[in-house]
């Protein structure tokens, strides 16, 4: 049987996404309703099964027999690692799970802010 | 506010302040330097340290000022394993500035004790020169000299203007008898010296010889070549005193 959506090609802004910390980005996610019935569904992108990020619930309207694409903004998290992009989908209570195929990397660039410089 | 000044040569520490800004810790490697014209002229040398993620720290710089007077541009960098992540340039640049000698005279004291000297001319009598000298500036050599306007005549003016000082070259004692000298006395100074002090250094001048004293007013006065002088003491010489 075919499920009810389908999930495409997660994208979060590049082919091998390396981010900063703390960076805000955008995860597209391309949902196709299996159905000829229109859904309102929420949608959750996170990092990892520990959501060290996660866009928060995303609520969407997914129409019957059609394709769309969904934003999910996130924010990087604070540590270094990295993570498979997961897509959580709830339709009628129902959740359908994905993972993205591109690993998302999180680094901290070594910085310092210095202040005025005082003689003796 | 006003760039630092220092003296060439001279050892200071800069602090400076600084903050990791980001939530992983990171070993630094920093140097502070001054540079002119292109050129870096001094440095800290490679200073090590680390940060906790968020933490600030004051870090010590000691660096030894160039021997060149003039302005310098005052720069930190900082490496995290070999990669430049900070190149600062502080407000205030550095002034490097040589500290001149500044002699202070004080105690200025003459005496002409009316004593013929012995082995001198007919006329000429003992006087006797003395004071204190502080440098008050930097390091350094100035030329001191004792300076007389001797004139011999029986009147009181109110003030040397008008007359000229002559400079004293000769050593102490000069034209003495060398029986008369009195023990040391090869020691005292000569009218011009070269004297060398340290900052808040001291020396008392003590010059001893002869002048043609009998009923005469004398100014004396110690000059520098830079400018520096003593106060003018008058004293009167003969069968009266003053």
């Amino acid at each position: 049987m075919k499920s009810i959506i389908s999930v495409g090609r997660i994208e979060v802004e590049s082919q091998d996404p390396i981010f900063d910390y703390g960076s805000v980005h955008v995860a597209h996610a391309t949902i196709t309703n299996n159905t000829p019935k229109t859904y309102a569904c929420t949608g959750e992108l996170y990092l990892g099964a520990g959501k060290v990020a996660t866009s928060g619930g995303v609520s969407f309207s997914l129409p019957a027999n059609r394709a769309i694409t969904v934003n999910f903004t996130i924010t990087m998290p604070s540590v270094e690692g990295i993570w498979d992009p997961l897509l959580d989908v709830i339709v009628d209570g129902v959740i359908f799970g994905y993972i993205g195929t591109e690993k998302v990397k999180v680094v901290i660039a070594p910085d310092i802010d210095i202040g005025s410089i005082i003689w003796d | 506010m006003l760039d630092p000044e220092f003296s060439p040569g001279s050892e200071h520490v800069a602090h400076a302040q600084v903050t990791n800004s980001t939530p992983k810790a990171w070993t630094y490697n920093s140097e502070l330097y001054l540079v002119k014209a292109g050129t870096k002229y001094a440095s800290s040398g490679i200073i090590t340290f680390t940060l906790a993620a968020g933490a600030a720290q004051t870090i010590n710089f000691p660096i030894i000022m160039p021997d060149i007077e003039g302005t310098y541009k005052v720069y930190l960098d900082v490496y995290v394993a070999g990669e430049l992540i900070g190149a600062y340039q502080a407000i205030e640049d550095v002034t490097i500035v040589s500290a001149v000698p500044v002699f202070s005279y004080s105690n200025m004291n003459l005496q002409i004790p009316y004593i013929p000297v012995p082995g001198a001319e007919e006329g000429f009598y003992y006087i006797d020169i003395q004071c204190d000298i502080t440098n008050i500036g930097g390091a350094g050599t100035l030329e001191v000299s004792a300076w007389l306007s001797n004139h011999n005549m029986y009147v009181d003016p109110s003030s040397p203007s008008g007359y000229t000082f002559e400079k004293i070259t000769i050593p102490s004692f000069a034209g003495w008898a060398s029986w008369a000298i009195p023990l040391g006395g090869l020691d005292w100074d000569p009218g011009t010296m070269q004297l060398t002090l340290g900052p808040g250094g001291t020396y008392h001048f003590h010059y001893a010889g002869a002048v043609a004293a009998w009923n005469a007013y004398n100014w004396v006065q110690l000059r520098d070549n830079s400018g520096g002088e003593s106060v003018i003491i008058k004293k009167f010489s003969g069968s009266r005193t003053d």
